[in-house]
């Protein structure tokens, strides 16, 4: 484990290196134990893929004294179920439409059908590993190694909400209008983030995500 | 009420931020410069977090529909009440009807405009800070155009009516002013003081890989003059240095952000995160620009020189409390 300063009101916690679900789980059952270890002065904890951030109140507690506590929960064992993923994950199914933009060329470039595109995206469940880019967007992975291609050359200005989307070992759904370089291979309806409820977004980190096709 | 009569380019509501929600992807948001903003505020009799207008780019209107007291903070502007001058860094009264026009912004980038009771638009996600990238918190998530019509909170009972003066007089009623001074970010200031992302120093270059950089970087780093670039906005500030491009940026695996933080993507130019950038990021972290003085960088135009000095946590929280002990002095 690993400490590196975020300026004077975060802190990063390096765990490893690299995407792995391994590591990935590791990082959300320690971020898990440090929001419920009621840690002085803490406003948040952020999991990444090998890293998690602890945003807090420097006027509550002081560096040195908030790492000593982050040590502290480290040196605590750790809910582990008997399959040895974390015990709170939720399978979240979503509705897609695979009509995207880039369906077709997709096909082409990975040497496929559009319905072994289909079947290959909608065949497996995903992992959220980590919220960001824009609120509610999540990286889920890993997709089918046959369909991994570098993102668009040329990023779109306007992709629209609900947009399912793939680049190199992930696929993800766009919550807004947003600039976007990957490749859209489909769309739901489902709202992906919603302001004005209590928890906004509706992927977890740590989720398993499925996508079903509607035909 | 006020009423948008003329918008600038760029109005939005701001607040102090939206912590909280960042495991959902939700940045910090709020006000650029928050020691204005506060200030503002404190000004004017409301609470530091209050939310309130950020004003930038250019000229415009506000039609006041109740007797208030205004506070304008951060950019340097040439401001008239119904033609006579509005005093900066001071709670002035306005009168029901009175039009205030910005006519210009001499120096800084956003000037914030607070008003006693605050604007009292519906909070999301426990904000009423507008988050431009995904539409939401202040008016309909949107810069304010003419004819939005902001609303303001009430005032406690018995404070609410300007009294005295006289609306002949050629300047404006200045209610009170606070002194500031010895706590305030020194806006003219070159030097921008950061924490390392290795504190203590990392000496090693191979431990750069995991988002910090190595010591060599960092030397070079410290040497270069930087100037804040035109692609610049609420998420985060371009940095165009005047020595040797660095080869030290990187994507990295992503990992959280926060305001401040500078990454250096692999073209070598610097990225100062500011209040809305999103919650993780894929460049290395050099640093963080120290709380105290992010205000610094945010009211930076495009072309403004910065260079970055280091510091340890240990400074960059004692300055913090020094300046919260005088805003709750002031206070």
């Amino acid at each position: 484990m690993r400490f590196a300063p975020l300026g004077d009101s975060a802190v990063t916690v390096v765990l490893g290196e690299g995407i792995s679900r391994e590591l990935s789980n590791d990082v959300m059952r320690f971020a898990s134990a440090l929001s419920s270890a009621s840690i002085n002065g803490l406003i948040e904890v952020v999991p990444s893929y090998a890293s998690l951030a602890l945003y807090y109140n420097p006027l509550q507690v002081a560096y040195a004294e908030l790492v000593a506590q982050i040590r502290a929960v480290s040196a605590m064992p750790l809910a582990v179920d008997s399959t040895g993923g974390p015990t709170f994950s939720r399978t979240v199914r979503i509705p897609v439409r695979y009509d995207g933009e880039d369906l077709a060329e997709v096909a082409e470039r990975t040497g496929h059908t559009r319905d072994e595109v289909i079947a290959l995206h909608a065949g497996r469940q995903y992992h959220a590993y980590v919220i960001g880019f824009v609120p509610g967007f999540a990286y889920l992975g890993e997709l089918d190694a046959s369909l991994v291609l570098p993102r668009r050359s040329a990023p779109r200005k306007r992709v629209p909400p609900g947009a399912v989307a793939i680049a190199e070992a992930q696929t993800g759904i766009y919550p807004f209008f947003t600039p976007g370089g990957w490749h859209l291979i489909g769309s739901t309806m489902q709202r992906m983030f919603d302001p004005t409820a209590a928890e906004p977004a509706l992927l977890r980190i740590g989720d398993r995500v499925v996508f079903d096709p509607i035909v | 009420m006020i009423v948008v009569e003329r918008a600038p380019p760029y109005l939005t509501v701001q607040d102090a931020g939206r912590p909280g929600y960042r495991a959902s992807g939700v940045p910090h948001c709020g006000a650029m410069d928050q020691w204005s903003f506060a200030l503002a505020n404190l000004l004017v009799g409301n609470r530091r977090d209050a939310a309130g207008l950020e004003w930038a780019v250019g000229a415009g209107l506000l039609r006041f529909e109740h007797d208030s007291w205004i506070a304008l903070t951060g950019a340097e502007v040439e401001a008239t009440i119904d033609d006579r001058p509005v005093a900066l860094n001071s709670a002035v009264a306005v009168r029901a009807g009175q039009i205030l026009t910005i006519h210009r912004l001499n120096a800084r980038r956003f000037l914030y405009i607070s008003v006693r009771g605050a604007v009292d638009c519906r909070p999301v996600l426990g904000s009423r800070s507008t988050y431009l990238p995904a539409a939401f918190g202040g008016i309909e998530g949107r810069r304010l155009i003419r004819g939005d019509v902001v609303p303001i909170g009430e005032v406690q009972p018995g404070r609410e009516t300007v009294r005295g003066g006289d609306l002949s007089e050629r300047a404006t009623i200045v209610i009170r002013t606070l002194d500031a001074s010895g706590v305030a970010p020194d806006y003219d200031a070159i030097d921008v003081r950061l924490v390392a992302a290795s504190d203590p120093p990392v000496v090693d270059e191979t431990r750069a890989e995991s988002g910090s950089a190595g010591a060599g970087f960092l030397e070079s780093f410290f040497e270069t003059n930087y100037a804040v670039s035109l692609s610049s906005d609420r998420t985060g500030y371009r940095l165009e240095g005047d020595g040797e491009l660095s080869s030290a940026g990187a994507s990295i695996t992503s990992q959280p952000v926060c305001a401040g933080a500078i990454q250096i993507p692999p073209n070598g130019h610097p990225i100062v995160l500011m209040a809305d950038s999103p919650t993780i990021g894929g460049y290395r972290v050099v640093g963080t620009v120290i709380s105290c003085d992010l205000p610094i960088v945010a009211q930076s135009m495009p072309g403004r020189k910065l260079r970055f000095v280091r510091v340890t946590i240990d400074v960059a929280q004692d300055e913090l409390r020094r300046r919260e002990l005088a805003l709750a002095e002031i206070q």
